[in-house]
């Protein structure tokens, strides 16, 4: 009965995400630019959604947005039933902390922690490390393949290497939502593969919503479903 | 126009880190404004100086002076009888106190003035040679005030209107300087003055007002010798009127000769010269320490501007490596730089010059104070002095030049690739033990070159090498602190800890920039509060043990350190008459010029009647086995350890001194720790004086009572002067103590200016500098928002960071300060001064310097951290 009422609930409330007439431009000297033009979609739980688009159009943007590390100019996002943007900027950090993973387009590691140090931080801002976090950390940088380079700070490390401790740290506290900005884009074709699997993998074995942005039509069609990014707004390819 | 285009290109790259060039100009000109207004206030305060000592001496070659009281009025006229060629003409000259007649509000400020008192008659002969032909032509029918030309000088006597020339000549009144007369609020010659000299208040007419000159001291009080007589005449209480000295203007030997043949056996011809040697060496360690306190100024400031130049050159290597990969070469970096600084150098040191020039005006105030306390009363007139300002810009701008040369070098120097690859410039520990050795090495040659030069100068080169030592030793101390705390476990599971400490690891040079000019600053202040707290501490200790006496009277003095005024003498046997006087001591300070083989120096000679009780209040540096017996010998004197040291004399040797009628050889039985005066002084007793220089006169006097007396001693004295109508000083034993420690403190006011002004420089360039570290910082900032830290949490690591670097600087500033007090007082001190000072380390006020230092690295990092914490994040990553 419990089992039941539970899967109902799931099932009223389908989507992990909701998108609804997303807008955002930026202005500069020269002028006022909008890049994000009524993006609206709707992302079911623990699927899997590639976007695609031409460079600057508007993808890192709106995974800023998603991310709530940036804030729209209208429109509305639902991410677990709560609207990220009406909630303030304290509740909306915490809210990241905790149910966002992001890997940034360019790593973005800290210079002055190593690898596991990395990783562990994204843990140690959800409370106090605990022996089993550290534990914990390096399981997952076995499992990226990455744990013989644990202790090296990021300076010392390989793009490709870099890459994958930034997933792990992206994926250690299990966050219901993960946003990933190109993260084979800078890697040769045969590294970013065996990455990607690696990501892949892990994403289907914690039955994770994922939202990958990709300029590689080969990873996009791995998605459960492919949005593209054109004029300003998404458009769903399949 | 090729040059024009890179000028403007330089211009661009400027404009385009507003923020950093605004830094690095207000360092450079805080720098330089430290530099011209302490060197400005420092010539100024010379200039008055020696201008008051020399303006009064210009065409007179000889000074005839008595050895004793003054000139016999006498000696005068039979001079001229038997040399009637000799251009001769008496002069008294002193200083007193004036204030305006009919003010008797406590609150009308009494002024000092410079006295002379002149015979118009002869001294034009003398004085007027060279200005003739200016007033041909001059009017000068207004009656009240003369507008003399600035080379007017006192010739102007001359020229005053026939009645007022009669009247001046009868001795009927004073003639002021217009700046005088403004301090003392008089506005016409309808006001008269009061005059008071040892506490004795005289009466006086106004007969003119001169308008102000340069060449004219500001506190001239100009009169006949007659009037000048008068007021000077209860002090040489001889029963024949006296004048301070005779001036004549001769060049012929053989006139001097029989001069001298002619001259009564008290009385010398010493050359103007000479007496003037002996005013300026008077002053020459106040100016000492004046000096001391512009080079340490200079030193600093010259360190924090090589900071600020060398940590923007830094910020922008990779901006450098860039142009390197485009095909720039290293030749065109360095000039790229060497042309910005130059540009940022020049603007920061015009307007250093300019913020200078208006604090040297309350520098010029706090040093001409001082010199009143300590030495005479003069009036500094603050003007802008165009040599501290040529100085403060040649060393802003070469200061500036020279510290982006080695950086300019090494961008030169270094393959492209580095430069663009070390985002984080993580020292490697090769060059990091390099400079560790070679500071080490600086560091011990300091300790070198002060055992083996005993020079004033040696010592400041070696505070510098001490400095610039520690400046190369920091990065490793830093590394070492660091890596260490980060060891600690409680610190090693904190990430957030961890990541503020790296920090400051992976910016180790721009750190080590921060933390050094923190360091040097405070050890600055450190090593300046130690001297003078060792210095305040050991006079107070002198003061206790000296002064047992229970109550102190003399006669008020123009200038706090030296009593050289008079008590009347019949007040004087009353006041140690007085029922309830145990015993008595008295005193007679006059000053006394050393014989040619000690240069002419000034000296303090002071006559002693002591108690025998009082013997033990003084203590030996060195004596004979029993100084006191020898004491009562006639022959015998003391000297004063500031003395000793200046001289080089030592127990036993002898001394030669002018006595009233010849020169005579003393024995020095013992040299006294003495901290009242820099200037030196011989010490004999009372007996053999008054035989010797034919004086009786008593400067002051100290009695010893039983306490419960004390009281009803203070008042019955007090009611004698007031019988004998002289104001004298009456004060207790702890009264006098107080005041003595006053005006210590006075004497180091310039002291606390100077490290107000240090703290704040240092303020400065550690706000710049941590702003810089943060702003480069921003990226990691926004990544750590990112992954879902809060502002709060962002703002409070860069507050840890900044507190970390304010931790270290402030443990590295004590051993460093520690090493600088020691040179101050052991080498520099003694060296100017020549006092044995005992280092005095006060845990609570170096823990208050420490906390001063983490608090100025805290308020330093408050804006940088609300800046991390108000970071944009995704405009922040976006621009990565
Ligand atoms: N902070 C900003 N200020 C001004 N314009 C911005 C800002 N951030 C992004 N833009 C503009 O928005 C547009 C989209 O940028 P965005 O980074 O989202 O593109 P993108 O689709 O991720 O491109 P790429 O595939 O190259 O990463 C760009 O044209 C960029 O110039
Ligand atoms: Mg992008």
């Amino acid at each position: 009965m419990v089992v039941f009422l539970h899967i109902i609930q799931h099932s009223t409330v389908s989507f992990m995400l909701s998108l609804r007439s997303l807008t955002k431009s930026y202005s500069t000297t020269a002028g006022t630019t909008r890049i994000l033009h009524d993006c609206t979609a709707d992302i079911p739980r623990g699927t899997m959604t590639a976007i695609i688009g031409k460079s600057g159009s508007g993808k890192s943007t709106l995974l800023n947005i998603l991310s709530g590390i940036d804030t729209p100019d209208s429109g509305s996002l639902l991410i677990n039933d709560i609207s990220l943007h009406s909630i303030t900027e304290q509740e909306r950090t915490a809210f990241r902390r905790k149910h966002i993973g992001f890997i940034f387009q360019f790593f973005h590691l800290l210079p002055g922690l190593t690898a596991l140090e990395n990783v562990l931080f994204q843990q140690e801002l959800q409370g106090r490390l605990s022996e089993h976090d550290i534990r914990h950390a390096y399981h997952v940088l076995e499992s990226i393949e990455i744990a013989h380079k644990a202790e090296y700070y990021p300076a010392q490390l390989s793009g490709g290497e870099q890459q994958r401790v930034a997933i792990a740290r992206a994926l250690i506290h299990k966050p219901d939502l993960l946003l990933a900005d190109e993260p084979t884009g800078n890697l040769d074709p045969d590294t970013a593969n065996i990455i990607f699997n690696l990501l892949v993998h892990r994403i289907r074995a914690d039955k994770q919503t994922a939202i990958i942005v990709t300029h590689s039509m080969e990873i996009a069609e791995r998605a459960d479903r492919i949005y593209e990014m054109r004029h300003g707004t998404l458009v769903a390819l399949q | 126009m090729q040059y024009l285009i890179r000028f403007i290109f330089s211009l661009r790259s400027l404009t385009r880190h507003p923020l950093q060039s605004l830094f690095a100009i207000v360092s450079i000109m805080v720098g330089v404004s430290l530099v011209v207004s302490i060197d400005s206030a420092t010539k100024n305060a010379n200039e008055s100086f020696r201008s008051s000592a020399h303006a009064l001496s210009s065409s007179a070659t000889h000074r005839i002076i008595s050895n004793s009281l003054g000139v016999h009025d006498s000696v005068f006229y039979e001079i001229r009888m038997t040399l009637p060629t000799l251009a001769l003409t008496p002069v008294c000259d002193g200083y007193i106190a004036l204030r305006k007649k009919y003010v008797t509000s406590q609150s009308a400020r009494q002024h000092t003035g410079h006295l002379l008192g002149i015979d118009a008659l002869t001294y034009g002969r003398i004085r007027t040679n060279s200005y003739d032909h200016d007033y041909s032509t001059k009017d000068l029918r207004t009656e009240h005030t003369h507008h003399s030309s600035a080379e007017a000088n006192f010739s102007l006597v001359q020229l005053l209107p026939p009645q007022l020339f009669e009247r001046f000549l009868r001795g009927d009144g004073m003639i002021i300087t217009r700046g005088l007369a403004d301090d003392l609020d008089i506005q016409t010659v309808q006001d008269s003055l009061t005059v008071f000299l040892d506490g004795i208040a005289t009466h006086h007419a106004l007969l003119a007002i001169l308008d102000n000159s340069p060449t004219i001291p500001r506190d001239l009080v100009l009169c006949d010798i007659s009037r000048a007589q008068e007021i000077y005449y209860h002090r040489d209480s001889a029963p024949y009127p006296v004048v301070h000295r005779l001036e004549f203007a001769c060049t012929n030997p053989v006139l001097l000769d029989s001069l001298k043949r002619i001259l009564p056996k008290n009385l010398s011809v010493v050359a103007e010269q000479s007496s003037d040697n002996s005013l300026s060496t008077m002053s020459s360690a106040f100016e000492m320490n004046l000096h001391a306190l512009s080079m340490l100024a200079l030193i600093v400031s010259m360190f924090i501007t090589y900071n600020t130049v060398s940590f923007s050159a830094l910020q922008r290597r990779k901006e450098f490596g860039i142009m390197r990969i485009l095909g720039v070469d290293g030749r065109g970096i360095a000039w790229l730089l060497l042309r910005e600084t130059l540009i940022i150098s020049t603007i920061a040191s015009l307007l250093g010059c300019l913020l200078g020039s208006i604090i040297a005006e309350t520098m010029t105030a706090i040093v001409s104070g001082t010199i009143n306390d300590l030495y005479k009363s003069i009036g500094v007139t603050a003007h802008l002095q165009w040599r501290s300002i040529a100085k403060g810009c040649t060393i802003g701008i070469t200061t500036s030049c020279c510290a982006i040369l080695p950086i300019a070098w090494e961008c030169a120097h270094m393959p492209p690739r580095t430069i663009v690859q070390h985002s984080t410039d993580m020292s490697t520990h090769r060059s990091l033990l390099i400079m560790s050795v070679a500071g080490l090495c600086i560091f011990l040659s300091a300790w070198v070159l002060l055992a083996s030069i005993t020079h004033i100068v040696a010592g400041f080169v070696a505070i510098l090498l001490l400095i610039v030592g520690s400046a190369l030793l920091l990065p490793l101390i830093i590394t070492l602190i660091v890596s260490s705390v980060t060891r600690i476990p409680l610190v090693k599971h904190s990430l957030w800890v961890m990541i503020a400490l790296r920090g400051i690891r992976l910016s180790l040079q721009r750190f080590s920039i921060a933390i050094t000019a923190l360091t040097v600053a405070v050890s600055t202040v450190i090593a300046v509060t130690i001297m003078i707290l060792s210095f305040r501490e050991t006079v107070n200790h002198w003061l206790i043990q000296t002064l047992d006496a229970d109550i102190y009277i003399s006669p008020p003095s123009l200038v706090a350190r030296t009593a050289t005024g008079m008590v009347k003498n019949q007040l004087m046997t009353a006041l140690i008459q007085q029922t309830g006087v145990h015993t008595y001591n008295t005193f007679r300070s006059r000053s006394i010029t050393l014989p040619h083989t000690h240069q002419d120096r000034m000296a303090q000679l002071v006559s002693l009647h002591l108690s025998p009780d009082s013997y033990q209040r003084y203590r030996f540096k060195e004596a004979v086995p029993n100084p006191w017996k020898e004491w009562h010998n006639a022959h015998t004197v003391f000297l004063s350890e500031p003395l000793a040291h200046k001289t080089g004399l030592h127990t036993g040797d002898t001394l030669l001194l002018p006595t009233a009628d010849s020169m005579r050889v003393f024995r020095i039985a013992g040299i006294i720790y003495d901290y009242a005066s820099d200037v030196g002084v011989i010490y004999i007793n009372s007996r053999h004086y008054q035989v010797w220089w034919q004086d009786s006169t008593i400067s002051g006097v100290s009695l010893k009572c039983s306490p419960d007396s004390i009281a009803t001693l203070l008042q019955s004295s007090r009611t004698l002067a007031q019988k004998y109508g002289q104001e004298l000083l009456i004060r207790s034993n702890t009264a006098l103590r107080t005041t003595s420690l006053q005006v210590f403190d006075s004497t180091f006011r310039i002291t606390d200016a100077l490290r107000l002004l240090t703290l704040f420089v240092a303020c400065m360039s550690i706000f710049s500098t941590l702003l810089a570290i943060q702003l480069e910082r921003s990226h990691e900032h926004a990544v750590i928002r990112a992954l879902g830290m809060d502002a709060r949490g962002v703002g409070k690591n860069v507050l840890l960071q900044t507190t970390c670097a304010g931790i270290i600087a402030g443990l590295c500033s004590l051993p460093l300060g520690y090493a600088m007090a020691h040179i101050l007082t052991e080498y520099i001190n003694v060296q100017s001064f020549g006092w044995s000072l005992e280092l005095q380390v006060d845990i609570l006020s170096i823990l208050g310097t420490l906390c001063i230092t983490i608090i100025m690295a805290v308020g330093a990092g408050l804006y940088p951290a609300y800046h991390a914490a108000s970071t944009a994040i995704a405009t922040t990553l976006h621009e990565e």
